[in-house]
């Protein structure tokens, strides 16, 4: 009977498949890593829930890209939503946002040194002294001690709402709270809130430019309040200036600066370009979105070269663009998906 | 009509077949009766992993779990209780671990416009979850299922009356730790955990009332109630956290029909409400979705010598109370459909459907659809059928009102599809049903954010899926054991056709749709023995629309050995179940891991007086 057969050959097909060793769980293909210095690496969030968030590496003299750092050297995936990176020490601390952790890893070879579990949403790192650093939090209300010798949550700093960038100037630490429209202010030593300078909605970026002020864009909620940029002095708290945005509409982030500290950039559809002395906010876009739906926003502190990152479906590599210091196009690449954060070595 | 591999331990039903809505000839279909109930399934997840070739996105045991049949998304699958739709007005899809198979006497799925007499939507088909009489019959019927990681289910089923009226009394009761333990490849010594804060309790009542008033006329009333209560677990590289969600859903129908010379008349009117929320107390979350629906229908057949003509009208009204709006959303939807069915001799169907939909005072794309059988030789063992028809599906409640990026000017996804294929004899003792199908979908409703950054949906996509299913059963006698045997597969290729957003993924299979979809089935019976063998084969499914990162292929198998014990009007049948029988690590979804082999014990009491 030759359906019996059939059926015979496709059940012992089926075993053997069963038997099979086999692959369990996401794949995609591994490149060999190799890292070297002066390059940038790309902090990619991946989906929410999907646990696919990735590092790339690019190295701008050879325009080379590696995808999938961590995963390529640890074997193990990074995790779900990775927000940002820095180096600290001589390692590299990644905020690993859906997670709750920040993976610590050689910068010579990106090889994990530890894992700081118990943290609730890290978003960004600020180290303050050899044995210490500040992380912010998207749900935990404060801001998380970090023990870097014990690698271990040691405590936590109650601030109301979403925590979001972090800097040092003057001596103090500057959050944005993007939760609560404030910029709070620790001292690092008492690690205490010592001030709050009230802003309008939602701060969720920072900058210290060349003259020591200090930069914060608030993005005024989704449509609620106009954006605004404004600039303090760190020493006296005041608000020396601020720049609304004309669209309410509009939500501008990213807010960025050159090594010299002379020129701010940030991302509101568009790339915009504005000289610190500036009295007005530009009027015409540095780089042009042009259909993309642009996320991520670097500058290079070496080269002034300007990076920007579209996610294009959410669901697939996004692409990096390169631009020089006239805005003229470099380059671009593949990274993974949703580049968020750039990190230039 | 292909029937799926059942033993004679289980009996068959008699259908009340007026009372059915099914699609005709032309179209492709697959009933479910006897295998809702052989292996106790918890939930029509389970059924339809099991027992057919459609793609079940299942997000772990008893988790998530919603369906793509031939390439579609979840929300072109529409789902019908007893003739009306059950999918969420506010999520367009429905959650189908939350539909117990034990409430259910019958499912039926209709493939692809097939799922028009339905109503619209069903872009890859409907699902037809019914209850139905059984004219003087009583019967008390007992359950519990005793399985691994803490399962218990105990269900009770009971019909009573008289040739007049009858009856039916169910009720369930299911609950699960569900901490089954995993190996950890996200963790570099792969340890082995156990997942947790998976837990459900649920539990669920129905009351059916059915009564034949004079010679014509039949009325009925239904009422369905379940309450779920269920932990919802994170994925792999995120800590256990403490979400819950529960779900309570109240349905109510009642029906009347007329059979009288050649004129049917079916009128039903059914209230639904749910009731959902979620909270997730580590982010400080709470979300609450309540609908409310009516719908009511009525339809008209008349059956010819050589033609049966079918119009039915519609009337449904939705509305959500969701913490994604800022006030109640309603939509009002009205359908008129039309069947035309002409038998020309007695080899050729031709049939004619159309529905048009008014939602909102706005009319709906025209939906019309074409079909033809034709039986190659007058014993109707051997037969061809094909059919064309356009679909739409409407945008959903979250799709336009969703506070942000809620989107009122969407326009409904339409597509185009056809099928055609062969059917060869009955199962006695093969048959074979070889279908092939494409479709193309425009405006396919794509989230992404906006300009200003808001997650908004847009009609984006163009997305063509074609394949083809192939369904081969056999049944036969050695000596004096009873042998059934199916095997299904499906081939799958959905790409993108046009991204206005993202021309790159041109071409590209869409993601979580496997091209590959196998399953076989084999079932002995010997005297009071049987034993059913079932396995799986789903191949990979890329998980980014740039395909290059994907879900590899897995392969479970189940098997279950029971004995039937028969003393006159009492059937006690145990079994016990090997779930995952070679102990297969896989995913459906990404790091969603699912359990290794675990074991169920069924024991099943029936009394017909």
């Amino acid at each position: 009977m030759g359906t019996m057969k059939q059926l015979l050959y496709i059940a012992i097909a089926l075993v053997l498949l069963a038997c099979n060793k086999k692959e369990v769980g996401p794949q995609h293909y591994l490149e060999e890593v190799e890292l070297s210095a002066g390059g940038v690496y790309i902090v990619n969030e991946g989906n929410f829930m999907w646990g696919n968030g990735s590092v790339s590496f690019y190295q701008p003299n050879e325009q080379e890209v590696t995808s999938s750092v961590f995963q390529g050297v640890n074997g193990v995936p990074l995790g779900d939503v990775p927000q940002s990176m820095v180096k600290f020490n001589a390692n590299y601390y990644i905020m690993v946002n859906s997670s709750g952790k920040i993976e610590v890893v050689d910068t010579a070879s990106f090889s994990s040194v530890a894992t700081i579990t118990g943290l609730n949403s890290p978003r960004y790192f600020l180290g303050i002294s050899p044995g210490k650093a500040y992380v912010t939090d998207l749900y935990s209300n404060g801001v998380s001690i970090i023990n870097l010798t014990t690698h271990q949550l040691q405590g936590q700093i109650p601030v109301n709402g979403w925590t979001e960038a972090l800097l040092m100037a003057s001596n103090k630490v500057f959050v944005a709270n993007k939760g609560a429209d404030y910029v709070v202010v620790i001292d690092p030593n008492l690690d205490v809130v010592t001030d709050t300078i009230v802003l309008s909605k939602t701060p969720n970026s920072m900058v210290v430019d060349g003259n020591d002020k200090l930069w914060v864009l608030c993005d005024g909620g989704v449509s609620e309040e106009q954006p605004v940029l404004y600039r303090i002095n760190p020493n006296s708290l005041v608000i020396e200036q601020s720049f609304t945005f004309a669209n309410i509409n509009a939500s501008p982030g990213n807010l960025q600066i050159n090594a010299e500290g002379t020129t701010l950039y940030f991302l509101n559809q568009d790339v915009f370009k504005m000289n610190t002395l500036a009295n007005a906010l530009p009027g015409s876009p540095f780089i042009l979105a042009g259909g993309r739906l642009l996320y991520g926003l670097g500058i290079d502190p070496k080269t002034e070269e300007v990076y920007v990152a579209d996610a294009v479906d959410y669901v697939q590599q996004g692409v990096v663009w390169r631009y020089g210091v006239n805005a003229a196009y470099v380059d671009s690449f593949k990274a993974g998906i949703i580049p968020g954060f750039f990190y230039f070595d | 009509m292909l029937v799926q591999g059942q033993d004679d331990t289980l009996q068959l039903k008699e259908f009340n077949v007026e009372a059915r809505i099914t699609v005709t000839e032309p179209y492709k279909r697959l009933v479910f009766d006897s295998l809702l109930r052989i292996n106790a399934p918890t939930n029509l997840a389970e059924v339809l992993t099991n027992q057919s070739t459609v793609y079940v996105k299942s997000y772990g045991q008893s988790g998530l779990a919603t369906l793509s049949i031939r390439g579609t998304g979840a929300s072109h699958t529409q789902i019908y209780w007893n003739g009306v739709v059950v999918n969420s007005p506010t999520l367009g899809q429905i959650d189908v671990a939350q539909l117990p198979a034990w409430l259910i006497d019958e499912a039926e799925l209709h493939y692809g416009s097939g799922s028009l007499v339905d109503g619209s939507g069903g872009l890859g088909g409907g699902l037809q979850l019914n209850s139905l009489p059984q004219w003087g019959r009583a019967q008390v019927e007992l359950q519990q299922v005793i399985g691994s990681y803490g399962e218990m289910q105990s269900g009770l089923k009971a019909r009573y009356g008289t040739s007049k009226w009858q009856g039916v009394s169910k009720l369930l009761w299911q609950q699960q730790e569900n901490d089954y333990p995993y190996r950890d490849f996200t963790q570099q010594e792969t340890p082995t955990v156990n997942l947790a804060n998976a837990n459900y309790k649920q539990w669920g009542a129905v009351q059916e009332v059915y009564g034949k008033i004079g010679m014509h006329d039949q009325v009925s009333a239904r009422l369905w109630y379940f309450n779920s209560d269920r932990a919802i677990p994170t994925i792999m590289t995120i800590a256990p956290g403490t979400a819950t969600q529960t779900d309570v859903s109240f349905k109510s129908m009642l029906e009347w029909s007329r059979a009288k010379g050649r004129w049917r008349h079916q009128f039903k009117t059914a209230l639904l409400s749910d009731e959902l929320t979620y909270t997730d107390p580590d982010a400080a979350l709470q979300s609450e979705v309540d609908t409310r629906s009516s719908k009511s229908q009525y339809r008209l057949k008349h059956y010819g010598k050589s033609t049966t003509y079918t119009a039915a009208a519609f009337y449904d009204h939705d509305q959500a109370l969701s913490s994604g709006f800022d006030e109640v959303k309603v939509q009002d939807r009205a359908a008129l459909f039309v069947n035309y069915e002409q038998n020309i001799g007695q080899q050729l169907l031709l049939t004619l459907m159309a529905r048009q939909e008014m939602i909102d005072g706005k009319a709906s794309p025209f939906a019309p659809s074409l079909g033809m059988r034709y039986w190659l030789e007058k014993s109707e063992r051997f037969g061809v059928k094909i059919n064309i028809s356009k679909n739409y599906r409407a945008p959903t409640l979250n799709d336009l009102y969703w506070n942000l990026g809620g989107n009122p000017e969407l326009r409904p996804e339409e597509g185009w599809s056809a099928e055609g294929g062969v059917i060869y004899g009955d199962g006695t003792p093969y048959s074979l049903e070889v279908t092939g199908f494409y479709s193309t979908v425009t405006n396919w409703i794509q989230w992404l954010p906006n300009a200003d950054g808001v997650w908004a949906p847009q009609n984006l996509l163009e997305v063509e899926n074609k394949g083809i299913e192939v369904v081969n059963e056999l049944g036969f006698y050695l000596g004096s054991m009873k042998v059934a045997l199916n095997a299904a597969y499906t081939y799958v290729n959905a790409i993108n056709k046009a991204s206005a957003h993202a021309p790159s993924i041109e071409g590209k299979q869409l993601i979580y749709v496997p091209q590959h979809k196998l399953s076989g089935n084999a079932v002995v019976a010997w005297k009071k023995y049987f034993a059913r063998y079932n396995h799986q084969y789903t191949g990979k499914a890329y998980l980014t629309t740039d395909n290059i990162a994907y879900m590899p292929y897995f392969a479970p198998a189940n098997l279950q050995i029971g004995r039937r014990i028969q003393q006159k009007k009492h059937v006690l049948t145990i079994s016990a179940e090997v779930r995952n029988l070679y102990d297969e690590a896989y995913q459906v979804i990404a790091y969603r891991p699912m359990p290794g082999r675990h074991y169920r014990v069924i024991i099943n009491y029936r009394w017909e007086p």
